[in-house]
């Protein structure tokens, strides 16, 4: 099938700004995390914003050590990010423009919302301390 | 289609990174502990002598699988209230499964089934050990552990082996089964 080249730049320059956009958030909120709450490793900092462990913090410690509860957290967490993604994906490939735009606003409010609850509950537990 | 394909990488890579985050997180919250096996049954049958009423424990040995939440335990014990009644000495040597777990920077173990039974009583006292093998079976011993971290609390021990003369044991993550004690036979 043919492709309308101005069809799939438009595609390619909205795929580049869903990934630039999400980066620039990822590490705002996570440059935020670490200025509140100083982790052993980056590689600590990134999981607890990715999925919701090794954040070693109080706030977030309802993990524990038990595998429902951390299988019922990893369900959560592929969730979230499922929705976000599934919002990219119509902001780079949706047919209409509405659905461009209700993609672009769930997927970037979603981001905001939910690194932003991972940074409050590390302020919080930097207060805490 | 190239961009539903896209959307299945990510979300791959998404399982990936999960499961790597899940391993990491196992790593961080499985503590590590050591104790000299004598030392283990020195305690243990020091400990069990007192919780145990009518039965005087002999020897004891601990037999650690090479894989396993659980501790094999023999003992051999008198009962000296039958002695004088067959003769001889009565004893019973039983063996055990136990379980241990963290509290309160302690180290807890008690009888989780029985393996096996076998003792020198008449039949007509088989119910009386049969009674000796259950005193057994509902006592418990705490020993105090220095090196327990204020983490390690009130969680079951997940792994335990046996290496160069020593218990290694470790608690991580669990299957809360909401079992505590017993008291089954193990074949069940």
């Amino acid at each position: 099938m043919p492709t309308n080249p101005s069809h799939a730049s438009g595609q390619r320059s909205r795929l580049l700004l869903v990934i630039a956009i999400s980066a620039i958030l990822f590490s705002s909120f996570a440059i935020i995390g670490w200025l509140v709450h100083p982790f052993p490793k980056v590689a600590d900092l990134f999981f607890c914003y990715l999925t919701l462990t090794n954040c070693s913090v109080t706030l977030l410690d309802y993990i524990e050590f038990r595998w429902p509860r951390l299988l019922a957290i990893n369900l959560v967490v592929f969730c979230t990010w499922l929705v976000l993604l599934v919002a990219a994906h119509s902001f780079v490939v949706g047919v209409s423009t509405w659905r461009r735009v209700l993609g672009g606003l769930v997927a970037v409010l979603g981001l905001i919302l939910a690194n932003g609850l991972v940074t409050f509950a590390l302020i919080l537990d930097g207060l805490r301390h | 289609m190239k961009s539903l394909k896209l959307l299945l990488i990510a979300c791959t890579a998404l399982l990936v990174l999960i499961a790597i985050g899940d391993y990491r997180h196992a790593g961080q919250v499985t503590e590590h502990y050591s104790i000299d096996k004598e030392s283990l049954e020195r305690q243990l049958l020091e400990r069990m002598s007192h919780s145990l009423d009518h039965v005087e424990l002999e020897s004891l040995e601990v037999i650690p699988s090479l894989f396993g939440d659980r501790l094999g335990l023999t003992l051999k014990a008198q009962l000296p209230r039958f002695s004088e009644e067959i003769g001889e000495t009565a004893w019973t040597r039983l063996s055990l499964d136990l379980r241990m777990h963290l509290q309160n920077r302690r180290l807890i173990l008690w009888p989780a089934c029985l393996r096996s039974s076998e003792h020198n009583l008449p039949p007509q006292l088989a119910e009386d050990a049969r009674e000796t093998t259950r005193e057994v079976l509902r006592s418990w011993v705490d020993m105090p552990l220095e090196e327990i971290a204020p983490r390690g609390q009130g969680r079951p021990i997940t792994h335990i082996k046996e290496r160069d003369g020593l218990i290694h044991f470790s608690a991580g993550l669990y299957w809360p089964s909401g079992t505590f004690p017993n008291n089954a036979d193990c074949r069940n």
